[in-house]
């Protein structure tokens, strides 16, 4: 039988009770400044507020990504739910959940199906944006980039050419 | 790149250990690095020409995993300042692109482990 093996969430259930009820108010970014928050958290509330990303919302049981299939954007999971399916691996993402990137900064097709279970809540990362940005980086900020990259996809090497 | 410091470390050396403040992170110029999880167990190893403690980029960030010299190693140290200077020198766009890349790196991490 098929089930879920494994999950991923920033807790934001936790956020809240610590009072983090938005990512722009002064009492909320007190908390940010305050050292409270672990790792995920402090990057979950920053990419929360993000002014240089755009927003996007999904009904729920949409698909957002198919396996295969070139990735033009990747996205960064507000709020809700969704599945990611890969042959009979099923993994549950939630809020913190970020799509598609190190694969798209790679120049490989996303390996899952992303379907949403409840309504979601996304931010974008323009992919196009970045292929034109990312050749003009320091040589220092390029190889944080490639060896980030190559760390989240569990590869050795990147395919020729990118990056 | 020659602006960073170089700094070298023998073998079995404890570079950062987990939860320590991020504040630096580190090039290989030369040999191997571990990285080992909560439980000592190495979950990652980080070749010459390769990059570790990027949590550096995140003011007040802590580490979470603790690295160690495999054998004698030489790293180019970039101050977390640093680090965030060279970000602000290009697009502002980078800086969510890093934060997205640091935390689909955990979020992988923690998908590969089986759920409990």
């Amino acid at each position: 039988m098929t089930q879920v093996v494994a999950s991923f969430q920033v807790d934001i259930e936790h956020l809240h009770a610590m009072g983090v009820s938005d990512p722009y108010s002064p009492a909320s970014m007190e908390i940010y400044r305050s050292g409270k928050l672990n790792s995920n958290e402090r990057l979950y509330f920053s990419l929360w507020g993000s002014k240089h990303l755009s927003s996007v919302s999904f009904e729920a049981k949409k698909k957002v990504l198919e396996a295969g299939v070139d990735i033009a954007s990747a996205y960064f999971v507000v709020s809700g739910s969704l599945l990611a399916i890969q042959g009979d691996r099923i993994e549950r993402l939630g809020p913190g959940s970020v799509l598609g990137l190190a694969e798209g900064l790679a120049g490989i097709p996303f390996a899952k199906t992303v379907v949403t279970v409840t309504p979601v809540q996304m931010r974008i990362l323009p992919l196009t944006r970045l292929d034109r940005i990312i050749p003009t980086l320091p040589q220092a900020l390029r190889e944080i980039i490639r060896t980030a990259v190559k760390r989240t996809l569990g590869v050795k090497q990147l395919p020729e050419g990118s990056l | 790149m020659s602006d960073f410091e170089t700094i070298s470390f023998a073998a079995g050396e404890r570079i950062f250990s987990s939860g320590d403040t991020a504040d630096q992170l580190f090039l290989i110029k030369e040999g191997v690095v571990q990285l080992l999880d909560a439980e000592g167990k190495v979950f990652a190893q980080i070749l010459k020409g390769e990059s570790f403690g990027e949590q550096a980029f995140l003011s007040g960030g802590i580490r979470g995993a603790t690295a160690q010299a495999l054998g004698d190693v030489v790293c180019l140290r970039i101050p977390g300042e640093k680090a965030n200077a060279l970000l602000a020198g290009v697009s502002s766009l980078m800086v969510p692109v890093f934060e997205a890349l640091l935390l689909q790196q955990n979020m992988y991490n923690n998908l590969r482990k089986p759920d409990k």
